[in-house]
């Protein structure tokens, strides 16, 4: 279920009238939870017992870290639960039914599809074995039993990641790697389809656990409150990672109807649908086009490309960020803001810290610095930064470009904390630096750093992408870019995009936030403003729906 | 609270619902529906009576430049008139869709216009074409006994195109101002196309001029890669379709004529095997259906395409000629005399 669909307006609109309608918090956060797992669930189903599994697990290794230990009535209740739950995801053929499928009744249950016995008795195994194995980190003395806990939750985890995300990746290269050296075993294709998000929402709920080993928060009680950290609909397949420190403590007021908060998250979706439907699908088409075949495509063009991309992404993902933040506002929970105008950053260090933000403070907070941070010494500081940003970019996804992509901002990070340690003592290019000129240099720097940056990012063939670098880095000096085929592809109302992006993008980062504009606009003029709106919308959104590019991690 | 809900849900909706009643009394009747347009154009053309015999070709780009239908009536026996509905990336199943319409209107032989990239992948139809399609008519007469196995590689999202409301057309071309902006504008910045082929069914040409150098080479390598990537696939399927569009022309009364389009010299040494296919099945399907083979795969030199597979003016002139002299007389009872 998309946001820009028509379905995702009516199951919102539903969802906030009989979440309103609720006067008791636990009635409210079992409706926002159902709704959630529906929200899931529509994508695919049986997807949803690996978030079921992921809030149990967490839940009980947190409390098993504080030592509060849960009773065997409540440990079989939940089992008996994740069996129910899980039965009923896997033991009833969604996919022939989400398809649209002529599915006879008697064929409806016990599906067919690869993998459904495994993934089913996966499931009995955890629901019978989970509640004993709990009972064994309960032997160790404290210290192991937190470590034992926090390992569980972590390599679980990770694990299921690992698992869904990276197996074909690394069974490819492992057989690759395995005829290089001429010997033939390799593990079996699974060809294991992605949950959506699931990269997302691993990594929040890791958070949770770590922060209650490390004394952060508190563990919590109510296995409904933490599934619904977990699964929170507006932010659960594409973020912003939130903190239980951030989310958890908005459950503990009863939420009702605020016209002021109503209006300000209105603005923001109205903002993020903007970004996403008028200017990143309008380029969309036209960067496809661009990298399809970058060997032949004049320097110029593929400069556009990387330009048009580097919007491209940017408005797809923060305007999907806004919109989460819109929708969460209007349930009266805060989402963070996770992107700070990165394209006016003078540095790459910069741009981390206003590109993704609640990703670069996670890698920051749980990977950077327990592994040493700078703290030992300036080799292990770049060796430290280089191997947060490769777990990073392979966080993006399972391609041999998102690892280079990962070194590639590791090594401009290190390469960047270099430069600032040799030349923070000259006080001749400290000045030249805060010069106008010197900030309009450092940009302009920056950017053509983000845009080879973004190159990588995108083209994922190796053959491609060596000539789109080729192409941006060495200018061929070639302007005949008419006739190179990219006129399917719209590219005027691509470049007007761009244009307009960076108009608006301008106005909002030196005079103010395009929602809090909004915000603080005219009462009379706001139906005029929404009118416009919905006319600009009606002529310019495009035909069909597109995935926000942050669907596939 | 219920008023704030009226407002954030309400003003938005009236200025889609003004947006709405603006793109049917204003926009969709005055403004040009950009590549699809030749598609409504040609459902209003087909309503209109045309003098018979008539000769009509049916294909993709390279008939719709490479045939001029004054010399093919120049070149044919007397008495043909001829027209040219050659759509941009008309393949075989679009053929399928449109062929119905234009056979009730009873011409007396229809030409289409074959070639490698036909047999190999004609499936594809986008939705927009497929909503145009609809709105001008053309799947009215059938598509109530059809079913989406009868296009093969036609996808879903198509099929609902082609059965949509005419509501959901109306939302579907929304876009059209933005795109007619678009349209215009590359027409306007690229010296070498050529406006106005939209309604013209005689010599619906859009290049001007040809392509030399680098740019040809490009494009001859994307054919290539094209040529190559159809030597590996299986045909079974778009030769059973062209049979069955065939057999539609011949069960409607009309002479089949099967053109096999000029290929570009440079590309030919690297297409021997798929030219054999090629002109193996073209025969097969002309000899089923009684219907006359005219191959012009190599008849044109490099110098006569304007890009790697457009005939450009000398090679529409050769190409035309050749057609139309391989016509029979117009009328079957006075051939032989």
């Amino acid at each position: 279920m998309l946001f820009q669909t028509g379905e995702f307006l009516i199951f919102f609109v539903v969802v906030l009238l009989a979440v309103a309608s609720l006067r008791r918090r636990r009635q409210q956060h079992v409706l926002l939870l159902l709704a959630s797992y529906l929200f899931y669930g529509w994508w695919d189903v049986r997807f949803l017992v690996l978030i079921v599994l992921s809030s149990m697990i967490d839940f009980a290794a947190a409390l098993g870290i504080r030592g509060e230990r849960l009773a065997w009535p409540e440990r079989l209740r939940m089992s008996g639960f994740f069996l129910a739950f899980s039965s009923f995801c896997l033991g009833i053929d969604w996919p022939a039914l989400q398809a649209g499928d002529a599915v006879e009744f008697t064929s409806l249950f016990l599906p067919t599809w690869p993998g459904v016995r495994v993934a089913w008795l996966t499931c009995v195994a955890f629901a019978i074995g989970g509640p004993v194995l709990y009972e064994l980190g309960f032997r160790c003395d404290e210290q192991r039993r937190r470590r034992v806990f926090v390992l569980t939750s972590v390599v679980a985890n990770l694990g299921v990641l690992g698992f869904f995300k990276y197996y074909d990746f690394f069974r490819d290269n492992w057989t690759g790697i395995g005829q290089l050296l001429g010997f033939d075993w390799a593990p079996p294709l699974l060809s294991v389809a992605l949950p959506v998000g699931i990269s997302f929402y691993t990594f929040q709920t890791m958070s949770y656990t770590i922060d209650v080993y490390r004394g952060q928060v508190e563990p919590e009680r109510s296995f409904l409150r933490l599934s619904l950290y977990v699964a929170y609909f507006p932010q659960l397949v594409a973020g912003p990672i939130l903190r239980p420190a951030q989310f958890l403590p908005a459950l503990d007021r009863v939420w009702c109807l605020h016209r002021s908060a109503m209006l300000s998250g209105f603005h923001l979706v109205l903002v993020g649908l903007f970004k996403k439907v008028l200017i990143a699908d309008r380029v969309g088409p036209l960067v496809d086009l661009i990298f399809e075949d970058p060997a032949s495509t004049p320097s110029v063009v593929v400069m556009l490309g990387a330009a048009l991309f580097a919007v491209q992404i940017y408005c797809d993902f923060s305007g999907y960020t806004d919109i989460a933040r819109g929708i969460s506002r209007m349930f009266g929970i805060e989402i963070p803001l996770n992107f700070d105008f990165p394209y006016f950053s003078r540095s790459i260090t910069e741009f981390w810290r206003r590109w993704h933000i609640s990703l670069s403070t996670w890698l920051r907070d749980y990977l950077y610095i327990p592994l040493g941070g700078n703290r030992f010494g300036v080799g292990r500081t770049y060796f430290n930064l280089l191997a947060t940003m490769v777990l990073g970019g392979l966080w993006h996804g399972a391609a041999w470009n998102f690892v280079l992509w990962g070194a590639y901002q590791g090594g401009l990070l290190a390469a960047n904390r270099w430069l600032a340690e040799r030349t923070s003592g000259i006080a001749g290019l400290q000045t030249w630096l805060n010069s106008r000129f010197g900030q309009v240099t450092t940009w302009a720097v920056t950017v053509y750093l983000t845009l080879l940056g973004w190159i990588i990012f995108r083209v994922t063939d190796p053959d491609r992408l060596a000539a789109a670098v080729k192409q941006f880095v060495v200018f061929d000096g070639r302007f005949d870019v008419a006739g190179i085929g990219l006129g399917n592809a719209a590219p005027f109302g691509a470049v007007a995009a761009l244009a307009l992006f960076v108009v608006l993008h301008a106005v909002g980062r030196f005079r103010r936030r395009w929602p809090e504009m909004l915000d603080s606009a005219s009462p009379r003029l706001l139906p005029w403003i929404y009118l416009l709106l919905g006319l600009l919308f009606f002529f310019l959104w495009p035909s069909t729906s597109v995935p926000f590019i942050y669907f596939q991690f | 609270m219920l008023r704030t809900l009226i407002l954030l849900i309400g003003a938005p909706a009236v200025g889609v619902a003004l947006g709405l009643v603006a793109l049917v009394v204003l926009v969709l009747p005055n403004m040009q529906l950009g590549d699809v347009q030749r598609i409504i154009e040609l459902g209003r053309h087909l309503q209109q009576d045309s003098g018979s015999p008539r000769l009509v070709f049916l294909g993709d780009s390279v008939l719709r430049d490479g045939i001029d239908a004054d010399l093919v009536r120049d070149a044919a026996p007397r008495g043909w008139t001829a027209e040219n509905l050659g759509l941009s990336g008309c393949g075989l199943n679009e053929r399928g869709i449109l062929l119905p319409r234009l056979l009730a209107t009873e011409p007396a032989a229809v030409a289409i216009g074959l070639s490698v990239n036909d047999l190999c992948d004609g499936g594809a139809v986008g939705a927009d074409k497929g909503y145009a399609y609809a709105y001008a008519g053309f799947v009215d007469p059938w598509l109530a006994d059809a079913r989406l196995g009868d296009f093969p590689g036609l996808t879903t999202e198509t099929w609902v195109a082609l059965g949509s409301s005419r509501l959901s057309q109306w939302f579907h071309f929304r876009t059209v101002p933005a795109n007619w902006v678009d349209y215009r504008l590359r027409l306007a910045t690229r010296s070498d196309l050529r406006s106005g082929h939209e309604t013209d069914w005689i010599h619906p040409y859009t290049r001007t001029g040809s392509i030399r150098g680098a740019r040809l080479d490009r494009h001859l390598a994307q054919i290539r890669r094209g040529l190559l990537d159809c030597g590996d696939r299986d045909w079974g399927d778009a030769r059973n379709l062209t049979n069955r569009l065939a057999g539609q022309i011949v069960g409607a009364n009309a002479r089949l004529v099967v053109v096999l389009v000029p290929m570009h010299p440079a590309l030919q040494d690297d297409a021997v095997s798929v030219l054999e296919r090629l002109k193996v099945a073209s025969e097969e399907i002309a000899t089923r259906h009684a219907g006359i083979l005219v191959d012009a795969t190599m008849l044109l030199d490099a110098e006569e395409f304007s890009d790697a597979l457009h005939p450009n003016a000398e090679g529409r002139a050769r190409f035309s000629a050749q057609v139309g002299r391989a016509l029979p007389l117009p009328h079957p009872g006075t051939e032989g005399s």
